[in-house]
């Protein structure tokens, strides 16, 4: 059939059985049978439910009861703890007590330390004595030893006086020998200045004596000089002439000039009364070469009879100016007659004539000498060097009283009074330079009157000119109270002929004589400023003129080791 | 659709079946028990799952018996046995008992209750049983057993596809929460008002009877399709079935004094004129099998 619902209601009515009420039947003895535990489920579970929940509580309770008796012995042993050691303070007593106790153990040790230290310097101590001792000992020995040597010491001393008494004698003999000495010697020295005084005063006699000659000269003199102008002309003069030689003792120098020393005493030079008539010399007397050396300088002395020349064989030789031979005036030339010689060696030497020797040696110049000459009384020497200074040496003394310093080289240098207290000096930077030598400083400088270096400087007998020499071929006279330029004398042919050619004035002053490169001697007269005359003789330059005092001769002298001394005048 | 007040479905639905949960005492030594773990009673539903019951018992003999028990698994590795047979966990306890125990319920003698089942916590049978995710894995075989039902019946599970999630929702609350005895009734008007629409086939002649017949002594279940009504037209019985398919156990279909074979559904022994239709729609489970368990005559 085709109705299926689930119901059971159609299915009754079948005739095949009522299956469905015999399942439902069925099913219900099933489920009595099967449902009856059902009740004892239930409580079973309940009682499952309630047994879980105890046995929570149970263990909760246990944790409890398990923390209660944790904290339950907790607090016993704390019990326990302070009934042993008391209350936390009296812990705090017991704690800092036994502190205490440690702190004290410790200071024991350490003094137990100490004690074992002590003991131990102790015994170093002892050792460090017993060393001492040792020391000590040796120390006595030593002293012993010492004290004998002290002994041995001491009588070699006491001997000692004994010698030194013998030494007095000794000694008070050689002084009363000195003594005597001495007085001997005081003695001499009394009558050597008696001696000199005695001599001064024979000087001064000899020199009023020559004065009076003099002044009968120059009235004589004035005479001539008239006359004298008038043959001056056609005058040529022979006479003859002997050379001598005179030699002195060799030098290690080579002389640049020569300087006579003037013989007398007094302000007023004398040189220019002493002279005889003025002529120029025309004519070679006698012509020598007595040097082996080249010839440096030439000079007469002051009173004419003598001229000395210095060469480059390291001799000075002095001729007589009349008969040239070497004379030995022993009596005439009784004032200290020195001849100056300045040297290449840095030094001026002064000879003695009468004996030939060296008398002073003037050394000090660090540059080599180109002049020396001597003050008006000879108790000075000034010197000009090419050290750039200009020394003045005290000839007592012996040694240099002023250096002055000349900014230039100096080529010659000329005192213009007798005590040398002013000086004139030529240089090579062509300035001529006034000094003052007391003060050292220079009074006057003249620069641009030379074009060359100045070589020679000479004064005018008169006292009133300076006559320079130059290298630029040109002589000048400055006149010494205004410094001007009185004259220039220059010619043609005229060339200076060496650095150090000297020029010189007449004894009158009227006329002055230059050598020339050329061996030609060149005559000016200063009044008429003009050449007056040439002479000619040398063949090579001429180094120096030197005209005498007495008027009438002239020296010269040339690079070739020539000399020539010429005459003029009337015969 | 409301439910229909059939109380034999009715009956079927509410069937339970006390077992007595026993600890394996070797387990328990092992898992640290120091006491004698008393035995866990439950009262099953005949519908319900051995799973379903796993997340209570543990509760019980881990739990409560105050930590007796180290067991910190997974539910999937408690497994019951009886008599040393493994209980296969997708079969209903209903389907379980009436096998393990061959009970005759025509018989005299008293049933073997409460069933007593030892609970294993360790050595898992993979050999025998097949491991699984507890709860969802019976889920999933439940729905699978409904789908092969429809499946029987129409040749297509388009049904049960067909089911909204609500129904679907319905149908799965209502069978899993069915432990609570307060809520039974609630339960199984929400499981009927869906599974009457799939039983009945919205009044279509279903094309096979979705059964399964199981015999003892671990023989293989059949199941072969068996369609309503033969040939002729005429409605098949529950008689005509099992000659069909056992016809030595059973030489006719119609009940006879000295059968030694008896068909036992639910724990009762139907007669054997019941319409097998009608059978299937009142008597199954609810996967919509009718699980018949056969018993030889002692």
């Amino acid at each position: 059939m085709s109705t299926f619902s689930p119901t059971g209601a159609s299915a009754n009515s079948t005739p095949a059985g009522n299956w469905q009420g015999d399942l439902l039947v069925k099913l219900l003895v099933r489920d009595r049978r099967e449902k009856a535990f059902t009740d004892f489920v239930e409580s079973y579970n309940s009682l499952v439910q309630k047994l879980g929940k105890f046995a929570e509580r149970n263990t909760a309770l246990e944790l409890s009861e398990k923390s209660a008796t944790e904290k339950h012995t907790n607090l016993l042993r704390e019990v326990d703890i302070l009934r042993e050691q008391g209350s936390p303070s009296n812990q705090k007593k017991t704690a800092e007590l036994e502190q205490q106790i440690q702190a004290l153990k410790e200071e024991l040790a350490d003094l137990y330390k100490t004690r074992g230290q002590n003991a131990q310097r102790l015994l170093d101590m002892n050792d460090v004595l017993r060393s001492h001792e040792e020391a000590a000992k040796k120390n006595q020995e030593e002293i012993r030893r010492l004290a004998e040597l002290n002994q041995a010491l001491s009588a070699k001393v006491d001997l000692h006086p004994q010698a030194i008494r013998e030494k007095e004698v000794t000694i008070q003999l050689l002084q009363d020998e000195n003594a005597t000495l001495q007085l001997e010697i005081g003695k001499i020295d009394e009558r050597m200045k008696d001696l000199e005084r005695e001599n001064g005063q024979l000087l001064q006699r000899w020199l009023k004596k020559m004065n009076e000659e003099a002044e009968k000269m120059n009235e004589a003199n004035q005479f001539y000089e008239s006359a004298l102008e008038v043959h001056a002309k056609a005058l040529e003069f022979q006479s003859g002439v002997v050379i001598v030689d005179k030699e002195f003792t060799p030098m290690n120098n080579v002389p640049k000039s020569i300087t006579f020393p003037e013989a007398g005493t007094g302000t007023i030079r004398t040189r220019g009364k002493d002279f005889g008539p003025v002529i120029i010399p025309t004519a070679v007397i006698k012509k020598i070469t007595p040097h082996d050396g080249e010839i440096h300088s030439i000079a007469s002395s002051y009173d004419g009879s003598m001229f000395a020349t210095g060469s480059a064989d390291k001799t000075i030789k002095i001729f007589d100016s009349t008969t040239g031979w070497s004379i030995m005036h022993v009596s005439f030339n009784n004032t200290n007659e020195m001849v100056a010689g300045a040297s290449n060696d840095n030094a001026a030497r002064l000879w003695h004539l009468k004996t030939g020797r060296i008398r002073l040696t003037l050394t000090g110049h660090v540059g080599k000498v180109y002049s020396a000459r001597f003050n008006g009384d000879s108790t000075k020497v000034i010197t000009g060097s090419h050290d750039r200074t200009i020394k003045v040496w005290d000839l007592q003394k012996g040694y240099c009283i002023r250096t002055i310093f000349s900014f230039s080289s100096c080529n010659d240098v000329v005192p213009l009074d007798d005590e040398g207290t002013t000086l004139v000096s030529g240089h090579l930077d062509n300035n001529l330079r006034f000094w003052d030598v007391r003060s050292g400083k220079d009074i006057k400088e003249l620069t641009g009157i030379h074009l060359g270096q100045i070589t020679s400087v000479s004064v005018s007998p008169d006292g009133a000119k300076v006559l320079t020499n130059s290298r630029d071929n040109t002589l000048k006279i400055v006149d010494l109270r205004t410094y001007d330029v009185e004259q220039t004398l220059h010619s043609d042919g005229y060339k200076t002929g060496a650095n150090w050619a000297r020029a010189c004035f007449s004894p009158d002053g009227r006329y002055v004589a230059a050598g020339s490169l050329d061996g030609t001697i060149f005559y000016w007269n200063i009044q008429k400023s003009k050449l007056e005359k040439t002479t000619k003789d040398h063949i090579a330059p001429i180094c120096g003129v030197s005209w005498s005092p007495r008027g009438g001769q002239l020296f010269s002298a040339d690079k070739d080791r020539t000399v020539c001394i010429w005459t003029g005048g009337l015969r | 659709m409301t439910a229909p007040q059939n109380p034999i479905t009715r009956a079927i639905w509410d069937g339970t079946l006390p077992i007595k949960f026993s600890l394996d005492s070797a387990e328990a030594a092992e898992l640290g028990a120091k006491v004698l773990v008393e035995p866990y009673f439950l009262e099953a539903p005949r519908c319900s799952y051995f799973p379903l019951l796993t997340s209570q018992i543990r509760k019980y003999f881990v739990d409560m018996t105050n930590m007796a028990l180290n067991f910190i698994g997974d539910d999937a590795e408690i497994w019951y046995d009886v008599d040393g047979i493994p209980l296969k966990w997708h079969y209903p306890i209903g389907l379980l008992y009436d096998l393990h125990t061959g009970y005759r319920p025509d018989s005299n003698s008293p049933p073997p209750l409460p069933w007593p089942v030892t609970v294993h916590f360790k050595n898992f049978p993979i050999d025998k049983l097949i491991r699984a995710q507890a709860i969802d894995a019976t889920q999933d075989f439940f729905m699978s057993m409904i789908k092969e039902a429809d499946f029987l019946r129409n040749g297509s599970t388009k049904k049960v596809m067909n089911l909204s999630k609500n129904d679907q929702t319905q149908l799965l609350d209502g069978l899993w929460s069915s432990f609570s005895q307060k809520y039974r009734t609630e339960n199984y008007d929400r499981f009927w008002s869906i599974n009457y629409r799939l039983v009945t086939n919205d009044g279509q002649l279903p094309k096979h009877i979705p059964l399964r017949i199981y015999l003892p002594d671990n023989c293989p279940v059949i199941q072969e399709p068996i369609a309503p009504s033969d040939e002729n037209g005429n409605q098949l019985t529950l008689g005509d079935v099992l000659h069909q398919i056992l016809p030595e156990l059973f030489p006719s279909p119609l009940p006879t004094e000295n059968a030694f074979a008896a068909p036992v559904i639910h724990g009762v022994i139907p007669q054997l004129n019941i319409p097998i239709l009608w059978a299937s729609q009142n008597l199954c489970y609810p996967d919509n099998f009718l699980h018949i368990v056969v018993l030889l005559e002692t």
